[in-house]
């Protein structure tokens, strides 16, 4: 399989970058570290004939552990293995370490990851497949290949990072063409949940940045694969967590692997802040939570495990805070695990 | 004799593969060379209506646009089955089937040309089913089964008193196996490059394990004579089978090259190799035992359907193999077999590493491990009761020579502690064990005009003193070069570093068959030895014009010639001592396999001059809540005879393993009708690191009488017996019998479920009977 001909340009700088891209617009993708756009070109899944590679662009390129703040070229190998990442933000450094496998995280951006593009067994195929298949939804076609008479894409959000960083409360800067705006990670993510589309960011528009503010967070970040490596999560649940004078103000909880997008269980974790965290909380949130996950069979992993997994995953990472934070350990503890 | 032999010698070759400096077919370009790129079907069966070339002939870089009308003959690498076209002819019979090619001057030209061709399909009826395939059709997929079905062949075999032993019997258990597809996986996808020149030759350098049957195909197919085809073997990414016939693409870049009067590469895409396969058969088997109060087994029955996609390949071997190959290592007094394999519309399947021996040897593994629970024995007694003795016969013929079964099976148990843990270990941890039996190559060529030996190697040594060896056998990176290096410096009595081998290439190495059915150590060491002899005698008789001391008194040793009494000269004053008079001393030597097997229908297949003995120990966790299975530990007790080179043994074991684990947890060729789903690595889904095991090598078999300095195969004989220890295994963990693959996390957590709901999870009872 190769790749229709397309020019490469390489900006120095983030106006230049948009600038090209709304010079393209229609007909230009971002380039960041390459593993999920490339080989989504070589199957045909791209057609465009204008690659603007980021990779220059020295801003894009902060780090910046003290202060939470990360350029989107981050590479996934420095998240996962800088040792302030590793304390303070426990469950990114544990993402971006079960993200794939060490040769293509060091190439693996923190923006790429965010923005990587939907899957599904119908449409990470080659052209050829999905031509002798009729295409779907997503490319090609006109009919959902998962479920019959569907009438949206169920293409599975299936990065890593999403997880731990809606957890920890991330925010995003992003410059588009009326310039520069930050807001919640969660806006990133299209809220219609169709998974045609892998993110809400307009076209054209760039991230630039990803920040944290409070280090003082216990998070964990718990992946499902067929695996040990290097699959893409077949579920995964990550979790923030704190409390100040044994009541919680920090209450969140994201799934990724398993819908469209990310799913933030705000309105299951918010009720519970103000109140200590307990067995109780932890049994009405692993039952709620199961609720909202509906996934279906378009990855490797037969649906009803995928479910029972993720559920299980959070009731261990909570009964392991509840267990740590009985003997006040919860500001550096790891959790989470890859299974 | 210097101790080359024996010992833990690094490759040879490792060197250059490791700096990258080795080349590979996909590496090698020529001047003026085009790209051959090839259509293929999206349809699974249909006939080909009209195909519209124009269009790609117009597209800018493309010299030549080919269908299967071109060249329609068909090959196959068994003679009595050729069911192969370089291109579709007529109809398709594949998802995936070329139907046409094109060759331009990049690859992207060629493949924006392929793209250009319209080829309008009438859709026939679809099998995806072999069970269907034997029953009545409506469309047969290829005009040669017999009546109206898609059978491809049918084995019928029965020895003993069958009936009785299951009348009779005081046990009999039944294993119902399913196993889906699996493929060879290697880390070079197939290339090839072809170059037909105006004098009317044809050079075609391949990834291949077979040079020999691609140079027959390449002439038979193109109809150029053989002596104008010349075939060479550059460096081979690993083959496990799948590079183990001649295969449609060779055949296409040759006919390019031919339309075109320029070199042709093609590189396979590693989709296409998914569609190209020829991996192992999905099989469905029913697998009886019968034993006596005692434990001693009766009979064996064993019923096995596989799946043989779009061609015969090996398949015919392949029938066979399911069946004889699993009367080994056990004394089995009654034995019957009924096999079949159909044609379906789906990737045809062929020959993978341990060849048509890994489905029937896990039920029957299986059945064993239930088999000495029935009996409250414990199932190594069991198999020890039952093992077959050195030097004695099949049930089915089969020669048996030396066997060290019992060696492994007591070094696999003592070094696992299998006394201290089977049934023993808390709920959720278990032990394992399950034995094997393999060719050390067929004893049968598959060709048999005219007759020549199984293998022949060439030795030429020149003023520098550096022996080169010529030889056909194909390293695919199991490291044939190592060994016959090792063999020739043994008996040469010279350091490895004056040993050098040369390139496959059909216009200077004599025929060897190949590397399949574990036959190289075996056939092209002996081959290789007795060249080396005769060489040594050259050299002998050398000294003893030099000395005039007889001949027959010199010893070969460290780079010297040495006779009684202080008698010392160098290899190399022998040497130009010999070549006086008529320059560069050449030797040659070849192995000819011994007349084997009885006289009934298929008594040649698995008919071998030696055979490999194993006997695994495994040990597992079973995550219960998340379904996985950890492979703590494999203790792998082998008999390939004496180890030439231990490291390269372990090698092989360990890769076997790693392969064999793969197949057992994970891997599947995964279909929705004729639709396979997942052709690319990334879900296709090998072993991956994390889940590999600690592997102990006990390397415990004695010196074979006809093997290379008593070596056998360790190529695929290593790989079977892991799956079953490690199911068998899990029963002991957690009691589930598992008698269909692959065990994914999702499926065993289900069966888990399932097993809790009926009552819990819990130890099966231990043996009364203990391993003594």
């Amino acid at each position: 399989m190769l790749a229709d001909p397309f020019e490469l340009h390489e900006p120095a700088s983030i106006a230049e970058a948009v600038a090209l891209a709304k010079r393209y617009c229609g007909d230009v993708r971002f380039l960041a570290g390459g593993t999920d756009v490339l080989p989504g070109l070589f199957r045909g899944l791209h057609t465009v004939r204008h690659l603007i590679y980021l990779g220059r662009i020295p801003e894009l390129h902060v780090f910046d552990p003290i202060r939470g703040v990360f350029g989107a070229q981050t590479s996934m190998a420095s998240l996962e293995r800088d040792p302030v990442v590793r304390q303070r933000f426990v469950a990114v450094s544990l993402a971006a370490h079960a993200a794939a496998g060490p040769a293509l995280r060091t190439s693996a951006t923190l923006g790429g990851n965010l923005l990587v593009d939907t899957r599904c067994t119908f449409y990470d195929q080659s052209r050829f497949w999905r031509e002798a298949n009729e295409g779907c939804l997503k490319a090609d076609g006109t009919e959902c290949r998962v479920v019959s008479q569907g009438s949206r894409c169920y293409a599975v959000y299936s990065g890593d990072m999403a997880p731990p960083l809606l957890a920890l409360g991330a925010t995003v800067d992003i410059e588009g063409l009326e310039g520069r705006d930050s807001k919640p990670l969660e806006d990133l993510y299209s809220p219609g949940g169709d998974g045609r589309l892998s993110h809400a960011l307009p076209e054209g528009a760039l991230l630039v940045a990803v920040r944290l503010r409070d280090p003082n967070l216990w998070s964990s970040y718990s992946k499902l694969r067929a695996r040990g490596a290097p699959d893409f999560p077949e579920g995964s649940i990550a979790i923030g967590i704190h409390e100040t004078d044994g009541r919680l103000d920090h209450f969140r909880i994201a799934v990724g692997g398993i819908d469209t997008r990310p799913l933030v269980m705000n309105e299951i974790t918010r009720p519970w802040l103000g109140k200590p965290m307990s067995d109780e909380v932890v049994e009405a949130t692993v039952e709620s939570v199961g609720r909202r996950l509906h996934p279906v069979a378009n990855t490797a992993l037969l649906t009803d495990y995928r479910k029972h997994v993720v559920t299980r995953f959070l009731r261990t990472d909570l009964a392991r805070y509840l267990a740590l934070r009985s003997k006040e350990l919860t500001s550096s503890t790891p959790a989470g695990r890859v299974g | 004799m210097n101790g080359i032999v024996g010992s833990r010698v690094p490759l040879v070759d490792g060197p250059l593969k490791a700096s990258g400096s080795a080349l590979y077919t996909a590496d090698l370009t020529l001047p003026g060379m085009l790209h051959g790129a090839i259509v293929r079907s999206p349809e699974a069966h249909a006939r080909i209506v009209s195909m519209e070339l124009w269009r790609a002939m117009e597209e800018p870089g493309v010299s030549a646009v080919i269908t299967g009308d071109s060249y329609p003959r068909s090959f196959g690498v068994l003679p009595i089955t050729r069911d192969e076209t370089m291109l579709a002819v007529g109809k398709v019979r594949f998802r995936g089937e070329g139907v046409a090619a094109v060759a331009a001057t990049s690859p992207e030209a060629a493949q924006r040309a392929a793209r250009q061709i319209k080829v309008i399909y009438e859709r026939l009826p679809e099998y995806e089913d072999p069970e269907a395939s034997a029953a009545t059709v409506t469309e047969k997929i290829h005009a040669h089964s017999p009546g109206m079905t898609n059978l491809q062949k049918e084995v019928r075999q029965e020895f003993g008193p069958v009936e009785e032993a299951f009348r009779t019997a005081a046990h009999v258990v039944t294993v119902r196996g399913k196993f889906p597809g699996v493929t060879h996986a290697a880390l070079e996808p197939h290339a090839v490059l072809a170059h037909y020149t105006p004098d009317d030759r044809l050079t075609v350098w391949s990834s291949t394990q077979v040079p020999h049957y691609l140079h027959r195909a390449l002439s038979e197919v193109l109809d150029i004579p053989e002596h104008r085809v010349r075939v060479i073997k550059p460096e081979v990414g690993g083959g496990f089978g799948g590079k183990g016939d001649p295969m449609p693409h060779e055949i296409v870049a040759a006919a390019l090259s031919r339309e075109t009067g320029r070199p042709v590469r093609i590189v396979l895409s590693r989709e296409e190799v998914f569609y190209l396969n020829h991996g192992r058969h999905p099989t469905r088997h029913t697998l009886k035992l019968a034993a006596d109060a005692e434990g001693h087994l009766m009979g064996f029955d064993l019923d096995a359907l596989i799946d043989g996609g779009a061609a015969s390949s090996f398949g015919t071997v392949t029938t066979y193999y399911n069946g004889v190959l699993a009367t080994g290592p056990y004394r089995i007094p009654a034995f019957r077999y009924h096999g079949r394999r159909g044609y379906t519309n789906r990737p045809a399947s062929g020959a993978m590493r341990a060849h048509g021996s890994v489905n029937t040897r896990y039920s029957m593994e299986v059945a064993i491990d239930m088999l000495a629970e029935e009996l409250r024995m414990d199932p190594m007694a069991l198999r020890m009761r039952n093992f077959l003795s050195p030097h004695t016969t099949t049930i089915n013929e089969f020669r048996i020579t030396s066997n060290s079964v019992v060696r492994c099976l007591e070094a696999s148990r003592a070094r696992s502690s299998w006394d201290t843990k089977y049934r023993k270990l808390p709920v959720g941890r278990g032990i394992g064990v399950a034995c094997g039996f393999f060719i050390s190559g067929s004893n049968s060529p598959i060709h048999f005009t005219p007759p020549f030996p199984q293998s022949t190697v060439h030795l030429k040594i020149d003023v520098d003193g550096g022996v080169t060896i010529h030889s056909g056998a194909s390293d695919i990176g199991q490291g044939s070069k190592t060994i016959v290096s090792q063999i020739v410096a043994e008996v040469l009595g010279i350091p490895l570093a004056r040993v050098r081998v040369a390139a496959v290439d059909t216009d200077s190495a004599p025929v060897d068959l190949g590397s399949y059915s574990s036959r190289v150590t075996f056939m092209m060491g002996n081959a290789a030895r007795c060249a080396a002899e005769d060489m040594l005698r050259q050299w002998q008789k050398a000294a003893e014009e030099i000395t005039g001391r007889p001949s027959a008194e010199f010893r070969a040793h460290d780079g010297r010639l040495e006779a009684p009494g202080n008698i010392s000269i160098s290899y190399l004053e022998a040497v130009h001592q010999a070549m006086r008079h008529h320059g560069a001393l050449q030797s040659s030597g070849a192995y000819e396999s011994p007349s084997l097997g009885g006289k009934f229908k298929g008594a040649r297949a698995g008919t071998s001059p030696a055979y490999s003995f194993a006997a695994y120990v495994a040990e597992v966790e079973v995550d219960v809540d998340l379904g996985r299975i950890h492979v703590k530990k494999v203790w792998a007790a082998f008999d390939c005879g004496r180890p030439l080179n231990p490291m390269l043994v372990e090698g092989q074991i360990e890769g076997s393993i790693h392969m064999g684990l793969g197949q057992l947890l994970g891997e599947e060729m995964r279909y929705r009708g004729t639709r396979l789903m997942n052709p690319s690595l990334l879900e296709y889904r090998t072993l991956s690191p994390v889940e590999m095991p600690e592997v102990e090598c006990l390397l415990v078999g004695e010196e074979d009488p006809e093997g290379p300095f008593g070596a056998k195969e360790a190529g695929e004989g290593p790989l079977p017996p892991v799956l079953p220890a490690v199911a068998n295994a899990v029963y002991d963990a957690v009691g589930l019998r598992f008698t269909e693959l692959p065990l994914t996390p999702d499926r065993v957590w289900r069966a888990l479920r399932q097993k809790e709901r009926g009552g819990g999870l819990q130890k099966p009872p231990a043996p009364k009977v203990d391993a003594r």
